[in-house]
């Protein structure tokens, strides 16, 4: 812990070096001001002034106790009943560094989901597009070498995938596609044994828009849970997958897989479904609200209304705020430590933003992607600008980023686009250094 | 005569003084009896007490007044006393019998001259000699009228204040006061004479020699009734003014001329006329921008359409093919390229057997002809049954198939056993494109424009056109039979569509919409609507209001429970209204137009047959043009929420929602 460097001018100001957190903060250095709520805004602007002369700052934002707060700060004492003693923190901090960039683009095909594998000690990436292929990439010393391509399904089936799961226990790859099939196959040859979701000759068919793989551990699986086109959240439990997931083979090649204890509540397509904790779901959809459900009792707990359709959803990694892409183009920020969730809407794109992915290291970083062909980097406390944007390359005249995955392990941003392309974000650490 | 009167004036004078000053002392108390009663009696009356008042002896008659000792004595018989009377009584007296003021008044100092009334003297020439005449003792007639208006309006219980207030408005009017030309122009209707321009020098009665006429310009100023200007030495030699009795004459004129109505020119406020709309953030949500793009297609597009769910988008392209796209992510699924499948051999023979003629199938382009004219999702649930109009069929595809793959080949006919015999223009045709399954083709005579699913998606109304006139026919999929519900063609037939749940039929001509029963086979209503030609229907969700687009760009609203004449026109484009969409569960409708705009409406529909329906612009889109200058655009919402699909001759397709 460094010693805080001294101004005579600015008294009530007290600097304090110190790491907020835990271990993934360090190398953040954040820079904290504390100051008594009596010191008025000006010459609360002038310390930052000062503060920035000192060492160069580029974003700067405020937090009251950990809630964000950006210019009103007399009206926020109102609006939360602040006393005048309280003591208000102002954070500032260094901006991130701007990551390397990746690409890679093999096929032309609309990659519709990403998510990153580690086998022993090599990464790969696949990729599930529209048409229901599988393509995989193996990612050694920051460079991305195809591996393979292939159907995600036996018999070709054209359909959109929708997630790809992998149990490294028993190396299988599990993969999700919208017509309603699960398919267990090997990531090294193409053997695959796929089951069907719908009932063979029923009249209503589920199209399958969004899946949880929901694990206890590494190679068993609690339950798997699927969001519908029609706003239903199915659910198949843990007895009728373990038939597959063990055997290895199952009797039958095409066989029915039973469903249950259907969620029922939202009224639109569920976009995305995401696990808060063993028994608890989140699930955003395009009626505009995000559910929270408990799985043992089977029933809602609470439900929040953003007020416009929701195309995805992600959470931050301590869970302390989601983020939910709006088809306007917008992202909504919910704040979750507050008794009521306090909403934040930011306009990121000009056209629907198609997916959005949070930091699993840095608790305050997330990314959203739109069909503006642009992606933006967001620091959660200071939402005023992207740190980072950048315009995708355009290959044809109408490409977008469609897909979005943050690997936890090498910390890795890959962003999938309607034409085939595939970007990898590459952050560094340490490079922050106060001088 | 004259004794009467001093005796009573002598009463007069007595009584007053007797009965204030000795009405206690009374001594005689037979009361106001006439003396004649005691005349021959011994005494003269009572006292107090009843013991008789003995006369005194007196002798002889006395006169009334009478001197003794030197003394003047008046008798009073009553009595029986004599009163001594003093010189003021005397002189009282002797006035009282000259008729003069008997209270002295010269003495009391009164100075003027006293006004004899009546001099006792009978004068030669009376003053009036004539009676009063009785109406001066009755009230006059307009005091009665005045009294009589009174009273019934004290009957009449009305406030006599109001009376008195009307009084003290009369009273407030004053004839001197000096009053204003406002005052006298709203009273009078005062007409201002024109004004005259100021005189110049030449009207000076001495002016300037340069002024002056000479003999010719004279004599045409006269001629013209002009002024001529003459010069006199001094001011009393002006004659007099020659044209005054002729300017009098038209001022006079002019008044008589003038017009006795004042005509005021009503002040309107434009804002009033305005009709007071609630503000378009209020009837949120609206597409209002744009959300996405589906695209790029091969060629410009002619109409859009989304199935049930909202999931997958069809859009018919002008080359024959169709494309269909996943809505929520903008995913490509198919393209079905009809114009390949149906230049087959198979189509080839029923080509020579249709009944199109040989200079019809040369006026139009190889090109053209194979160009899809709409797209039409089955409107049922789960049901992905897809109608194309494509030169003279219709083709319904079943895309199920495509859409999810790995299901088994249904083997019946979309869903439905056939029964019966098919009808004769129904060919059932096995695609070769292997997923695409099974295809029923529709054969027309002539070329078909549209089609509308019934809601059940069993029925679809197909509208046919050529040359020479157009024809409805009606089609069931799940017997596959085809019938013409009208056995004359009909003439100028725009567009048809069926009620939403109720057996109606509506069919729309140039000028009129007529609406069917098709239980009972008759006609119900048939509505005027007074545009120059129809161009587009669209039927409210409710079916009981119907929205019509017209050639010269209006929209004509209709309440099918109020008329069969319109509630409402509007006027939002300047070209033809080529599409007209309502939205199937909010309260929106939305229209296009050839000017390259789009414009949405809010529109609340009230069960309460009172209530009028709530119309209120919210937004106009505006639709890119390409490069060739045409405007073809299809509209279509999305089922459940507020997304308006816009379709452009650019080869994309628009998506616009709601960015409030």
């Amino acid at each position: 812990m460094e010693v805080a460097p001294t101004t005579e001018e600015l008294r009530s100001i007290r600097l304090v070096f110190e790491p907020k957190h835990s271990a993934t903060f360090e190398s953040l250095n954040n820079l904290e001001l504390f100051v008594p709520d009596t010191f008025g805004r000006k010459s609360l602007r002038k310390a930052i002034g000062q503060l920035a002369k000192e060492c160069p700052v580029d974003c700067l934002d405020f937090a009251i106790e950990g809630i964000l707060l950006r210019t009103t700060l007399g009206k926020f004492c109102d609006k939360y009943g602040k006393s005048r003693e309280n003591v208000l923190e102002v954070m500032c901090f260094q901006p991130e560094a701007e990551p390397k960039e990746v690409s890679s683009r093999t096929q032309s095909r609309w990659l519709s989901c990403l998510y990153c594998l580690h086998v022993s000690d090599s990464t790969k990436i696949v990729a599930g597009d529209a048409d229901g292929f599988l393509t995989c990439w193996n990612w050694s010393d920051s460079q991305i070498s195809t591996a393979w391509e292939r159907p995600a399904c036996k018999d070709s089936k054209q359909s959109t995938v929708v997630g790809v799961d992998w149990l490294p226990s028993q190396r299988k790859l599990i993969v999700c596609l919208q017509a309603g099939y699960l398919v267990f196959g090997n990531l090294e040859d193409s053997e695959n044994s796929s089951v069907r979701l719908n009932e063979p000759n029923g009249t209503k068919k589920n199209s399958i828009e969004s899946v949880l793989f929901l694990r206890t551990s590494d190679d068993t699986y609690d339950s798997v849970l699927l969001g519908t086109f029609e706003g239903s959240i199915l659910k198949i439990p843990k007895d009728e997958l373990e038939l597959y997931t063990y055997d290895g083979r199952p009797k039958k090649e095409l066989r029915n897989l039973n469903t249950e204890e259907t969620l029922l509540g939202h009224s639109q397509r569920v976009s995305s479904v995401i696990s808060l904790d063993i028994c608890f779901l989140l699930s955003s959809s395009w009626d505009g609200t995000l559910k929270i459900w408990d799985l043992n009792k089977c029933c809602m707990i609470s439900s929040v209304n953003v007020g416009r359709p929701i195309n995805s959803l992600t959470t931050s990694s301590n869970q302390d705020y989601f983020v939910a892409g709006n088809m306007d183009g917008s992202f909504t920020l919910l704040d979750s430590r507050q008794e009521k969730p306090a909403l934040r809407k930011k306009f990121a794109h000009s056209s629907a933003t198609t997916s959005v992915a949070c930091s699993s290291l840095k608790n305050h970083l997330f990314c959203t992607v739109g069909r503006d062909n642009k992606m933006k980097l967001w620091d959660s406390r200071a939402l005023s600008t992207p740190f980072y944007e950048r315009v995708g390359e355009r290959k044809q005249e109408h490409s977008y980023f469609t897909c979005l995955s943050w690997d936890n392990e090498r910390d890795l941003l890959l962003a999938g686009k309607n034409d085939g392309g595939l970007s990898c974000l590459l952050f560094e650490d340490g490079r922050m250094v106060l001088s | 005569m004259e004794n009467v009167t001093t005796q009573n004036a002598l009463q007069l004078e007595e009584t007053p003084g007797d009965s204030s000053s000795s009405s206690d002392e009374e001594i005689n108390t037979i009361g106001n009896v006439p003396l004649d009663w005691y005349k021959d009696l011994s005494h003269i009356g009572y006292t107090r007490d009843g013991i008789k008042l003995f006369r005194r002896k007196r002798e002889g008659p006395h006169p009334p007044v009478y001197m003794k000792k030197g003394t003047y004595y008046i008798y009073d018989g009553k009595n029986d006393e004599e009163i001594a009377l003093s010189r003021k009584d005397l002189k009282r007296l002797v006035s009282i019998v000259r008729l003069q003021n008997p209270s002295g008044a010269t003495e009391s100092g009164f100075l003027g001259e006293e006004i004899v009334v009546w001099t006792g003297t009978p004068r030669v020439e009376p003053i009036v000699s004539v009676n009063e005449p009785k109406r001066s003792f009755l009230p006059s007639r307009h005091e009665a009228a005045q009294v009589v208006k009174l009273v019934r309006t004290i009957l009449r219980r009305n406030n006599l204040n109001q009376l008195k207030e009307q009084k003290s408005e009369r009273e407030d009017l004053s004839v001197w006061e000096k009053t204003s030309s406002d005052q006298v122009g709203r009273s009078h209707h005062y007409l201002p004479p024109p004004k005259i321009p100021l005189p110049g020098h030449e009207e000076s009665y001495r002016p300037p020699p340069e002024f002056l006429l000479n003999e010719e310009e004279k004599s045409k100023q006269r001629e013209n009734y002009g002024f001529v200007p003459e010069s006199y030495n001094f001011l009393r030699h002006v004659p007099l003014y020659a044209s005054l009795i002729r300017e009098h004459f038209e001022r006079c004129l002019e008044l008589y001329r003038a017009p006795r109505m004042r005509v005021r020119r009503t002040k309107i406020d434009p804002e009033t006329l305005v009709p007071k709309l609630p503000s378009p953030d209020s009837l949120r949500p609206f597409p209002d921008s744009q959300m996405a793009s589906f695209g790029p297609h091969t060629d410009g597009i002619k109409s859009i359409s989304l199935n049930s769910s909202g999931q997958w988008l069809a859009c018919a392209c002008h080359d024959g093919s169709v494309f269909i796209w996943e809505v929520a992510t903008g995913i490509f699924r198919t393209r079905i390229v009809f114009r390949e499948i149906l230049k087959n051999d198979l189509l080839a023979s029923l080509e020579l057997s249709s009944q199109a003629t040989a200079s019809e199938m040369e006026a139009s382009s190889q090109y053209d002809e194979w160009s899809i004219l709409h797209v039409a999702w089955s409107p049922k649930e789960n049901d992905f049954n897809l109608a194309v109009c494509i030169k003279y069929f219709v083709v319904v595809v079943n895309v199920a198939n495509i859409l999810y793959p790995g299901e088994p080949q249904d083997s019946q006919f979309f869903g439905y056993a056939v029964k019966g015999e098919p009808s004769p223009n129904w060919k059932d045709w096995k695609g070769e494109m292997g997923n695409l399954g099974r295809i029923a083709l529709i054969e027309h005579s002539r070329r078909v424009e549209h089609v509308h699913w019934h809601q059940k998606g069993d029925y679809f109304v197909a509208l046919t056109k050529n040359a020479f006139g157009s024809s409805v026919v009606v089609h069931q999929l799940s017997r596959r039979r085809t019938q013409s519900p009208f056995s004359k063609s009909a003439k100028g037939v725009v567009t048809a569509d069926f009620h939403p749940f109720k057996p109606l039929f509506f069919i729309a001509t140039k000028h009129y919409i007529r609406i069917y029963d098709l239980a009972k086979g008759q006609l119900v209503n048939k509505l005027v609507t007074g545009v120059s030609e129809i161009s587009t229907m669209s039927v409210h969700p409710s079916g009981n209001h119907l929205l019509i687009g017209s050639v010269e760009g209006q929209l004509v609203w209709f309440d099918l429970d109020l008329s069969s004449r319109p509630y409402k026109r509007i006027r939002d484009h300047n070209y033809r209204v080529s599409s007209i969409v309502f939205h199937p569960k909010l309260p929106l409708f939305a229209d296009s137009s050839d000017d390259e705009t789009v414009a949405v409406f809010h529109a609340t529909v009230y069960d309460d047959l009172l209530q009028n329906p709530l119309i209120v612009p919210l937004k106009i889109l505006k639709v890119l043009r390409n490069a060739k200058g045409t405007t073809l655009s299809s509209i279509c919402w999305h089922p459940r929420l507020p997304w308006l699909f816009v379709s452009g001759v650019d080869e994309y397709v628009r998506l616009y929602g709601d960015t409030s």
